[in-house]
């Protein structure tokens, strides 16, 4: 009745850009949904009948197997780190997150390498150890340590971060309370730790879920590989949809799992922040621990690393040249675009969405943030068709500005790979700024209100400086991941239009990994530059004060 | 000034990334979209674009996303034309209405009947043998014959060759369904998966070090792998390709598998005769020489040698089936292994 | 009658309602409390009144201007109202000086300067000029706060809990300092507190809130 008074003071510029952003995320994503109910084809029959079991088990046995051990590495770590004191302490508790400048499929193909028969690892066992065989990795146990060793930092940065903030005053009480060490660890600070643990994990598992580039090398058969198959392979889109759908259903089941898991339970109260204080380690743990770390860093970050640079010597001046300039000068306008788009995008919403007053609302937001528990191949899909068919709609207006049009303008277009991209990082982006956003609470926008501001000058003045921490973090590491990112750059990128990932990608597919190791190389680098800026950028005073409630 | 410098440079990035952008469909240029992209090809595109002034874009990508690309695009396109390292594939295109014929006097002198398709819908450039290779210390030559015989007792656990979801191996199969028909052929896979010395992994390359590492003692792979090998930047890789000897079976019977690279005008082509000035420059002996040979090849065109290597290994006889037949069985090939358990 | 409230109505979605039928008015510089216990539905009234939130039902009226009835509804930066928030909400990325600013629109440079400049004096707080939130005590951010919603000339002010972040002495002082520094300005004000002896210090009139509804009032 009162719809207009309700609605109108909501109505303004950020919901506009927010609602119509939003809805251009659903709807090629409806068009799988849709998919779901066309009539099975005989492709989707023949992976009914012999592949899907397979598809379903192998995928659970990877995801289930990498999130045991990407967490118990990520925790141990960030225990290690956060509790103890020793030499050396603070370089390991940034560069335990560097495994993650290095793309899987990049650790895959360097590592297949190394372990090969004539490889670096194999040659040293076969010199110290006299043995035979190599050791074979391109299984699955394989596949998990791969996955793990390069996706463990981010339960290690979830679970390091909490364990900063984790009062003191819990343990001593446990401790009061006559618990041993070890009942502390797992009745008191594990359960804690758990939300840090679970938002770790969740990453990991649905970045293993999106991978291609390292099933499709190691051929392992799970979900994201059947997609590419059933796609590719049986030319069969709908089958294709299909099988995204049951791993959509697979990601929703599990984050509904934990959800009822966690129940009524809460982990964040207040109580007063005090620091717990970190013990020095003595005697063989000193030398122990410390060393541990190492080893997972090696594994994860300096011997692939240290094998790149051996190859990028070999292949330097066959693979430097006017064209590879491009192709870095690509990568990194484009990630830069995509980056600064879904920045400004995830503002947006979070602004949009930061009273969750009404459900429609919530939903809208929820959906947004869907493209990343949705496998590259599957977006790829749905952002080519949606395009298509914008194209097709668009048409009759390239006409009226040039009668010789093509049709298809848009699609097969730059926009078209960074509208992919959006769709799939939005929610990485969003995260980070809505809880800025969550830390700083309401009463600095509202107060800016009451002063007659308005909300693009709160925006500009209020908002963006506070959580100007959070907009940091969030540019960085949706960066990253862009300029990580292989599938949908595979399928969607314009003519002409190669970026380092693709290059590596393309290398590796001709089985010239040495030639893969410069592109490669400048991946690492530049995430490795972001990491280090993540990891040491000045806090300033100000957000010392911003007090919640 | 911190903001205007990071624009500035912000532009600049932009401006030069939008100039390795756009494709312009004028008169003398030419889209092609292509599965290989083996540098030694760019130079030969550069060599088209001086002697023509034909400005050449390429895009490349795996050959079926390209292909589902084209498929998607209609008659959009910007692509002329279709290069793709299999005959079953641009079977396949061709069927979905995506290339159109094209006839040419000097296509159809510079190319044998066998390599093209006899209603001009693609012609093949550069062909390649699935060979086996073995190592000479643990298998003697006179024990190989053909890719059936791999399936009996003898060779139990001693083969290796890669996925089922690898083209190569995919047409492979096509052509034993062609000649020994689907049952006979099914027959033959499951034999010869009983035989795996491995799960199938890993690429061509991986096959022949897992034969010198003394997992397996003979592998099926390509031969221009064992060529590239030898040229390795990492010197490991060369020892190996050295160690390991090629031989081709079915001599004495069907012949060996042959396939080859090979692209078509696509249907919306923008420029049909460019397209076909581009195919005929690369079957035409200048072009050959680089472009099968830098990729130890064997060039389509009889008029131009193999490379030495190729030479040392001999001639041979090849499947005496038309490379049309790969495509029409492509997908029952895919079936096939699967249901045999072909990994 | 210089505010008047009649009929207001509000209560988040899908729950009980938090305001109900909320009547009363005021008289230009008058001073009333609103005293409640927390849950009462008095810092509601509070964000009804600024319009940071939009009420079912009723009507709001300041001024002879129409803020927000059935028909239209006037946003809370457009509404002129002042506020002082439970916690002050002061800039922590500006300085005292920028904070007092922040609220001046229109205002020319040397206008602005000036107008600053009374405000502090008025607070008593001049030698804070160029200081940072985080550097001044609880008392000295609540007077700041003070500063910066008076320094626009709203035509009410509005304050949450103004002493709820106070040490017991401090609160008997500043009380006093508050009712001094509203009367000067001559203030329409409304508070809300959960504290008789607050509301009795200050208040001309205090109307106790229950359930979201007023219960009665009681003029000092």
């Amino acid at each position: 009745m009162r719809f207009l008074a309700v609605i109108k003071p909501r109505l303004h510029i950020f919901s506009i850009i927010s609602i119509i952003a939003s809805l251009l995320i659903i709807l090629p994503l409806l068009q799988i949904v849709f998919g779901l109910f066309t009539p099975a084809s005989d492709a989707w029959i023949h992976i009914r009948t012999h592949l899907l079991r397979g598809y379903l088990f192998n995928t659970m046995i990877l995801i289930i197997a990498v999130a045991i051990l990407s967490t118990s590495i990520g925790l141990f770590t960030a225990f290690v780190v956060t509790r103890f004191e020793f030499k050396g302490r603070q370089l390991l508790s940034w560069t335990l997150i560097l495994p993650l400048a290095i793309p899987s499929y990049i650790a895959a193909y360097i590592y297949v390498d190394m372990m090969s028969y004539t490889g670096t690892f194999s040659r040293f066992f076969r010199a110290i150890f006299n043995a035979e065989h190599g050791i074979n990795i391109m299984n699955m146990p394989g596949a998990i340590l791969l996955f793990s060793l390069t996706l463990y930092p981010y339960v290690y940065m979830f679970s390091k971060s909490a364990l900063e903030k984790q009062s003191a005053s819990y343990e001593e009480n446990a401790r009061l309370l006559g618990a041993y060490k070890f009942r502390i660890f797992w009745r008191v600070i594990l359960p804690l730790l758990r939300p840090a643990l679970v938002a770790g994990t969740l990453l990991v598992v649905l970045e293993t879920l999106n991978d291609y580039g390292v099933v499709e090398y190691l051929n392992i058969r799970v979900f994201s590989f059947a997609i590419f198959d059933a796609w590719f392979r049986l030319g069969d889109t709908a089958a294709a949809i299909r099988l995204s759908g049951v791993l959509m259903l697979v990601v929703f089941v599990i984050i509904f799992i934990e959800r009822v898991l966690r129940g009524k339970k809460r982990y964040y109260m207040h109580v007063k922040n005090r620091p717990i204080k970190r013990v020095s380690l003595r005697g063989f743990r000193r030398v122990v621990y410390p060393g541990v770390l190492l080893l997972i860093l090696s594994f994860g970050f300096l011997f692939p690393v240290l094998q790149l640079l051996y190859y990028a010597r070999l292949t330097f001046f066959d693979v430097m040249n006017m064209a590879f300039v491009y192709l870095v000068i690509n990568s990194v306008s484009i990630a830069l675009m995509a980056t600064l788009i879904i920045v400004f995008l995830a503002v947006m919403l979070a602004n949009f969405g930061r009273k969750h007053d009404h459900i429609l609302k919530r939903g809208l937001l929820k959906i947004t943030n869907l493209g990343y528990a949705i496998p590259g191949a599957v977006i790829a899909i749905a952002v080519m068709l949606f395009f298509i068919d914008i194209d097709h709609r668009l048409y009759p207006i390239y006409r009226f500005f040039n009668p010789e049009t093509r049709r298809l303008i848009l699609t097969s277009s730059l926009l078209m790979l960074l509208f992919a991209y959006v769709l799939r990082f939005m929610a990485i982006g969003f995260n980070a700024i809505e809880a800025a956003y969550d830390k700083i609470g309401m009463k600095f926008t509202e107060a800016s209100y009451s002063l007659k501001q308005t909300k693009l000058k709160t925006l500009l003045k209020v908002d963006v400086p506070l959580i100007q921490g959070g907009l940091v973090t969030a540019f960085i590491i949706v960066f990253i991941d862009v300029i990580k990112e292989l599938p949908l750059t595979l399928i969607l990128r314009p003519t002409n239009y190669d970026t380092l990932a693709s290059s590596v990608y393309r290398y590796a597919r001709e089985e010239m990994i040495q030639e893969s190791a410069v592109p490669s190389l400048v991946i690492i680098v530049i995430a490795s530059i972001l990491i280090y800026w993540l990891t040491h950028r000045k806090k300033k005073v100000v957000s010392k004060d911003v007090r919640t409630n | 000034m911190r903001t205007m410098i990071l624009a500035l440079f912000f532009m600049t990035l932009l401006t030069l990334s939008a100039c390795t952008l756009g494709v312009d469909n004028d008169q003398d240029s030419l889209t092609i979209y292509s599965e290989r992209h083996y540098d030694s090809d760019q130079v030969l595109f550069d060599l088209f674009e001086d002697t023509y002034g034909i400005k050449v874009n390429v895009i490349s990508g795996n050959a079926d996303p390209l292909i589902n690309r084209l498929e998607n695009e209609g008659e959009d396109t910007q692509a002329d034309v279709l290069l793709i390292a299999d005959a079953g594939r641009l079977g396949r295109a061709k069927t979905m209405g995506l290339l159109q014929a094209v006839e040419s006097d000097v296509l159809n002198t510079q190319i044998p009947a066998a390599y093209r398709d006899l209603e001009g819908y693609w012609y093949g450039l550069t062909k390649r043998a699935r060979v086996l290779v073995y190592h000479p210390e643990r298998v003697d030559e006179r024990e190989l014959s053909s890719y059936e015989a791999l399936g009996e007792e003898p060779w139990a656990s001693r083969v290796v060759t890669r996925t089922s979801t690898n083209i190569y191996n995919r047409s492979l199969m096509a052509s034993m369904i062609e000649i020994m028909g689907y049952d006979a052929a099914k027959d033959f896979a499951f034999s010869l998966v009983q035989n795996f010395a491995r799960t199938p992994t890993g690429n061509d390359r991986d096959q022949a070090k897992y034969v010198v590492e003394g997992g397996a003692d003979v592998a099926i792979m390509n031969t221009y792998y064992i060529g590239r090998m030898m040229n390795s930047a990492d010197p490991f890789e060369r020892e190996v390709a050295e160690t390991v000897k090629v031989f081709f079976p079915n001599q004495k019977t069907t012949g060996t598998h042959v396939n080859v690279s090979a692209a078509g005008v696509t249907k919306h082509a923008h420029n049909v005769s460019n397209a076909i000035l581009f195919l005929e420059f690369l079957s035409s002996e200048v072009a050959q020489e680089s472009f099968a040979n830098a990729n130890y090849e064997y060039p389509v065109n009889e008029a131009v040698a193999p490379h030495e290597l190729l030479q040392s290994w001999g001639d041979f006889k090849a499947q005496d089936i038309h490379l049309t037949v790969l495509g029409k069985h492509a997908y029952d090939a895919a079936i096939l292994m699967d249901e045999v358990g072909w990994e | 009658m210089y505010v008047q409230i009649e009929g207001l109505d509000f209560s988040y979605e899908k729950n009980e309602p938090v305001i109900q039928g909320v009547s009363f008015s005021m008289q230009e510089g008058e001073i009333v409390a609103v005293l409640g216990s927390s849950g009462s539905g008095k810092s509601t009234l509070l964000r009804l009144l600024s319009g940071l939130e939009v009420p079912n039902e009723g009507k709001i009226m300041i001024d002879e201007k129409m803020l927000c009835n059935r028909q239209q509804f006037v946003s809370c930066e457009k509404r002129n109202v002042g506020m002082v928030f439970q916690d002050y909400a002061l800039f922590p990325h500006m300085n005292v000086e920028k904070n007092i600013a922040f609220g001046l629109k229109g205002y020319s440079k040397d206008a602005k300067k000036k107008r600053i400049e009374t405000m502090l004096k008025l607070v008593n707080m001049v030698e804070k000029q160029h200081a940072y939130p985080h550097e001044l005590s609880g008392g000295q951010q609540q007077r700041i706060a003070l500063a910066r919603a008076l320094a626009p000339e709203p035509s009410i002010l509005l304050l949450d809990e103004p002493f709820s972040n106070l040490d017991a002495d401090l609160k008997m002082r500043i009380r006093q300092e508050l009712r001094t520094i509203m009367k000067q300005t001559q203030m329409t004000s409304i508070f809300v507190t959960h504290d008789y002896d607050d509301a009795k210090a200050i208040a001309d009139r205090i109307v106790f809130l229950e359930n979201g509804q007023i219960k009665y009032e009681e003029t000092l």
